[in-house]
């Protein structure tokens, strides 16, 4: 993405990513961690401020450093930079609150094309079912994946739906 | 991007609960992953 974003720091895993906010409401630390969610190659992303301590971090945090565009092209930069590392990832990602994923769901909707040119997205719908990324509807939580792992990941998405579907 | 020791925030998870609403709304897809691999026979070659 060809958008002004932070520089930032990663570990050699390319699981940890920080970079500092720059604003009027001076400068913030923020952290991206790509942690395992309990199978094969399925990463949540964790995305959220330093904490007073400096040791705690929180995704509660709304510091309005007035250049939330600049940040969320830093986020979308180290999501490139890990699945480049992990490219059979699939990333899942969700704001804090309702209105956090919506704005989200807006900055994908802006860059959908050049998203779609490397990524396939899924979005969990709050009736329960994952369904391919309509930047019409809201989500809970986003899937995204390479393009190569989607029809992969699609397939297992529509068994689950089938099987959620069942069950109720 | 730099590449730099991080060690101090390796190994955490300074989210939880992110990582708690992940696995909830995963747990399906996790376990059908793991019931693919418990079905996956082991490759003979390795």
């Amino acid at each position: 993405m060809h958008l002004p974003r932070y520089d930032h720091y990663t570990n050699a895993s390319k699981t940890v990513f920080e970079f500092v906010s720059e604003g009027p409401k001076g400068r913030i630390r923020k952290l991206v961690e790509y942690v395992p969610v309990d199978a094969n190659d399925i990463y949540n992303l964790g995305f959220g401020d330093a904490s007073d301590s400096e040791v705690l971090y929180d995704h509660m945090i709304v510091s309005n450093n007035g250049d939330s565009v600049k940040v969320l092209a830093t986020v979308a930069a180290t999501v490139y930079e890990f699945t480049d590392r992990y490219p059979k990832a699939a990333v899942l990602a969700t704001g804090s609150t309702r209105s956090r994923t919506r704005l989200y769901r807006m900055s994908i909707t802006r860059h959908l094309r050049e998203i779609r040119e490397q990524f396939v997205i899924f979005g969990y719908c709050r009736s329960n079912y994952w369904e391919e990324f309509n930047k019409e509807k809201d989500y809970e939580v986003f899937l995204l994946t390479r393009i190569e792992n989607g029809k992969e990941l699609w397939l297992e998405l529509k068994t689950i739906n089938l099987i959620i579907k069942t069950a109720e | 991007m730099i590449i730099k020791d991080m060690s101090h925030l390796e190994g955490k998870v300074h989210f939880p609960e992110k990582l708690e609403k992940a696995r909830k709304i995963l747990a399906p897809l996790i376990a059908l992953r793991n019931q693919i691999d418990d079905t996956t026979p082991p490759d003979s070659n390795s």
